[in-house]
């Protein structure tokens, strides 16, 4: 898993990189337009295109037949249960590209949510960073403390004992390199990057936690390698603040910008390439 | 579990969704339910109030009817000998109970027995002199110009010039030119909705309280009345557009093949938003698969033509101006690929999804059907003759595309049976006399169009269309309740045509007409070569004689009242008895006056004599279009060799119901009434006809 994490990081770096230097939104937009085209060619051969027009032209004569004979309750409700089963129908016309999708869709969201969803920590503001420890290993990580790298301390530890977890505040002290390193156990080192805003860079990868062991955990949350199932540490999360993507001043989640986009481009796409939703 | 798999939450990312064909369904779905919903809910509360509001604008609709539903079937043409025929050999037990159950009476017809007329009456319940049609073709008095008889179809009459474009500043104009009114629209003022499908002559629809599907005079793109195409490699047998005369029209264009491929162009309508007018084109390319078939390539589809066979209905858009476009419908028959290429395309109909004129009413029930039957004939005459009478298509492909029409048609039938369950429906189906028409010489043994040794599939070919029409009937009267009542009926009879009269070489012969100096033989097309300021009388259509008379024709010569009326009197008792010498023959049963004919404000748009042949005679194929041949009397040679274009009284419909008639004497004018009054309804004033229910006037009798 990490190694196909370390590939589609890659790859969305590559894919990102011409926009690294304008508004973030440019990128997004590029991308979600592409990706709405590039859905449309893929749900066109994976679908059903003949049933799915069929369906589509019966639901459009059961709302038409609705309005010419409204006259007689009867018929319109027999156009309403039409309606309803058309709908049932096209629903499941739209399971086998879902199927087909789901999979690279979701992997291509995670790769956006990783540049759009949270914001890089600012200079010198403060953040909190969070130890989850293996609690077999919980007893030795009682005097646990970081070493900063381009980073201050700003508080003690906080420890929870009931969930094994220990927390400080820090703040980074400088853009490129900032780190924090815990040494456990006398021999397991463990060193987490901070991604602090680099002003040169309009969208930059962060990604609260580092996760433990376990493939769904390994497939979410793909930007730092996770820990293996022995580890002392379990994983580590940096609170970072929620990214914004603003678009000529509104502030959209970009999750909405995607969709929006991707589902205009791939309705638009119609026009060219003769495909049916 | 559809919703879960749209949208997930994973760690940080709170929505995500997979796809736009997904996202469009599910927001899609969404939309038609919450309105599904909205409008049932709608529909459940404001039921009571519609009904109250129905019943006082219907003034209690249906509250004196006899029965909750009329259904007539419409069998174009079904003759009654051949009716008779096939119903004692048991070969219509479909008619034959309703035979059983009601009655079979033969239906008299109108004078002159042709289809835009018949139909025109059943509608109006009215004689034509009521209803202003006469016949398919008329013409202009003042310049002698041919006209369609049943539709007048204008330009905008305002209109923009903005450089080379035309900007349109009004709407284009259709007005019928059938008068009076349906008894469907009688219908609809008492409140009873109806279906009417494909009747003649209801093109541009009608308004009311129903639904209606237009058919015949509804034109096709190029605003003919039906023009296919032959696309032809140099060399191949194609008929001559200028000297062919034939029920349509017909364009042959000349196609060659260039590495490998044909490439031609479908043939759209005058672009009227350029100055100049030019004509709309849609580009295609066949390539030759090698096994006979080829693949299309046409406006974005790739279409495969396999050899003898129709393709499915095609979708063409042309493109007028930026978001101006005209949508067709077609279908392509690939006659074959060697030694020479030929592909036949259909008339270019109009899209019924998106009509570019009014076809239907509402305008949307067009679109219904389409949607859910799928794409459809709408051309007026929908079924080819004109390429099965050139040699362009055979009889197979041609009852294979008549039935492919009549089986759209029965399914639209279908679900107005099931949509309309009180009320009116009625629906015409075309295909008994296009097939009559173009079939009959394959019942006639003494036919001079009778090919030697036809196969046995085209000599049944008649046997097997009335089956199938009894079918029609049976699955229909299937999906009725026993207390609906049923008509089935035909407008006509038919029999056959084997010699052509040509009353415009008569009328020369006997010294009415003369043509310009010089002019040869046989003259022009459309009254083009006569000599008007020597002509009492001309021939043009199907139905009869026009005198050239002052204060009407342009250039007339026979004053109005006496003359006329003296001169209408010597020429009908010198052709009534006209006698075929070559066959020893009489040819003209009757001589008909227009006044004798008809009575009502439009009698005066009728021809001056209106001509009543005998059995096996009818108008020539010159005539019709206003040609003058050589000789008044030829054999007619072409596939079309069945007509009805004779005296009424020798071919009259038939009438099938489960209803107990008093129609011994019924007329096809008789069935408006009737139906109102099965409907409670009072028949209105100008109706001609009389109701066939017994009274107990007509009991005691």
């Amino acid at each position: 898993m990490n190694g196909l994490n370390a590939i589609l990081v890659g790859l969305m770096d590559l894919m990102l990189s011409p926009f690294a230097r304008v508004a973030p939104w440019v990128g997004l937009v590029f991308w979600s337009a592409v990706l709405g085209v590039g859905m449309a060619v893929i749900f066109k051969y994976t679908s059903n295109q003949r049933a799915i027009r069929r369906n589509n032209d019966r639901t459009t004569a059961a709302m038409l037949g609705m309005k010419l004979f409204k006259d007689d309750f009867g018929v319109t409700m027999g156009f309403q249960a039409a309606l309803l089963k058309r709908i049932g129908l096209r629903l499941w016309y739209n399971l086998p590209p879902l199927l087909v999708m789901i999979v690279p869709i979701v992997l291509l969201m995670i790769q956006l949510a990783m540049r759009y969803e949270q914001r890089p920590l600012a200079l010198n503001g403060p953040a909190i960073v969070e130890l989850n420890i293996n609690p077999e290993h919980w007893p030795t990580a009682k005097d646990l403390q970081p070493q900063l790298s381009g980073a201050v301390l700003e508080t003690p530890a906080v420890r929870d004992e009931y969930e094994h977890s220990v927390s400080w505040r820090f703040s980074p002290q400088t853009v490129h390199d900032a780190a924090l390193t815990w040494q456990l156990d006398g021999d397991t080192v463990v060193k987490q990057p901070i991604a602090v805003d680099d002003p040169d860079l309009h969208v930059q990868p962060v990604w609260s936690t580092r996760p433990g062991p376990g493939f769904w955990d390994g497939l979410l949350h793909p930007l730092h390698r996770s820990f293996p199932a022995d580890s002392p540490v379990q994983s580590i999360v940096i609170h970072y603040d929620s990214g914004s993507t603003p678009i000529f001043g509104l502030d959209v989640h970009w999750v909405i910008t995607f969709f929006v986009v991707s589902m205009l481009f791939a309705l638009l796409s119609k026009l060219f390439i003769r495909v049916y939703y | 579990m559809m919703l879960d798999s749209m949208v997930f939450d994973i760690g940080p990312i709170t929505l995500s969704y997979v796809g736009p064909g997904a996202g469009v369904a599910l927001i899609g779905s969404f939309l038609v339910v919450a309105g599904a919903i909205f409008s049932a809910f709608i529909g459940l509360l404001t039921w009571p109030i519609r009904r109250i509001i129905r019943s006082i604008r219907g003034r209690h609709a249906m509250a004196h009817a006899k029965v909750p539903r009329v259904v007539i079937i419409g069998l174009d043409g079904l003759e009654p000998t051949l009716t008779d025929q096939f119903l004692e050999q048991g070969l219509l037990p479909n008619l034959a109970a309703l035979r059983e159950r009601g009655g079979y009476p033969r239906l008299g017809t109108t004078c002159p027995p042709i289809s835009p007329v018949a139909w025109s009456s059943f509608s109006t319940g009215a004689n034509p002199g009521k209803h202003n049609i006469f016949d398919f073709l008329g013409r202009n008095p003042v310049n002698y110009d041919p006209q369609i008889a049943t539709v007048r179809i204008r330009e905008p009459r305002r209109k923009m010039k903005l450089g080379t474009w035309v900007i349109p500043l009004s709407k284009p104009s259709i007005t019928a030119e059938r008068r009076s009114r349906p008894f469907w629209s009688v219908l609809s003022d008492a409140g009873v909705f109806s279906a009417v499908l494909r009747v003649p002559i209801t093109f541009p629809p009608d308004r009311f309280n129903g639904v209606q599907l237009a058919a015949m005079s509804v034109p096709d793109l190029l605003g003919s009345q039906g023009t296919y195409t032959l696309y032809a490699e140099p060399g191949s047998d194609v008929p001559d557009e200028d000297q062919v005369e034939g029920e349509g029209d017909r364009q042959c264009i000349e196609i060659t093949q260039n590495n490998g491929r044909y490439v031609s162009y479908l043939r759209g309508p005058i672009n009227s938003l350029r100055a100049e007018q030019p004509e709309l084109r849609l580009p295609f390319t066949v390539t030759p698969s090698g096994d006979g078939s080829a693949v299309m390539r046409l406006d974005g589809q790739k279409i495969k033509l396999q050899p003898m066979k129709f393709t499915d209905w095609i979708n063409v858009t042309f493109k007028a101006a930026p978001g101006v476009k005209v949508r067709g419908i077609c279908r392509l028959y690939l006659k074959q690929i060697a030694p020479r290429f030929e592909l036949y395309c259909t008339a270019i109909q109009i899209d019924p999804n998106k009509p570019v004129m009014p076809i239907s009413h509402p305008k949307v029930y067009a679109t219904y059907l389409a949607k859910l039957l799928g794409p459809y004939a709408t051309l007026g005459l929908a079924e080819d003759t004109s390429s099965l009478s050139d040699g362009v298509m055979d009889d197979q492909s041609f009852l294979q595309q008549s039935y492919d029409i009549h089986e759209e048609r029965e399914r639209m039938m279908l679900d107005a049976v099931l949509r309309v369950p009180r009320g009116m429906i009625t629906c015409v189906f075309d295909a008994p006399d296009r097939i009559q028409h173009m079939m009959w010489r394959y019942i006639d043994e003494s036919h001079p169009a009778r090919p030697p040794d036809p196969p046995a599939e085209l000599t049944d070919a008649m046997r097997h269309m009335y089956q199938r029409m009894d079918e029609t009937v049976g699955r229909i009267v299937a999906e009725l309740r026993e207390n609906d009542a049923v008509i089935v009926m035909s407008d006509h009879g038919f029999k056959p045509f084997r010699r052509g009269v040509d009353l415009n070489a008569w009328l020369r012969e006997n010294g009415y007409l003369t043509l310009k100096e010089g002019a040869e033989l046989p003259s022009g097309r459309y009254l083009a070569d006569i000599d008007w300021s020597r002509t009492k009388a001309y021939a043009i259509g199907l139905t009869g004689i026009y005198v050239n008379q002052t204060d009407r024709e342009g250039q007339g010569i026979v004053a109005e009242g006496d003359e006329t009326q003296a001169l209408i009197d010597e020429m009908a008792a010198k052709l009534t008895g006209l006698r075929d010498d070559d066959k020893d023959a009489v040819a003209v049963h009757e001589a008909i006056p227009r006044a004798r004919a008809y009575h009502g404000p439009y009698a005066e748009n009728a021809p001056d004599l209106i001509i009543g042949y005998r059995e096996g005679y009818r108008v020539s194929w010159a005539a019709a279009t206003g040609r003058c041949g050589e000789t008044v009397f030829t054999d007619n040679t072409k596939a079309w060799s069945g007509d009805h274009c004779i005296h009424p009284d020798l071919v009259p419909g038939v009438l099938f119901t489960n209803l107990n008639l008093n129609a011994e004497t019924a007329n096809i004018i008789d069935v408006a009434p009737t139906v109102l009054e099965l409907l409670g309804v009072t028949p209105p004033g100008h109706i001609d006809g009389k109701s066939l229910l017994w009274t107990e006037e007509t009991s005691s009798n």
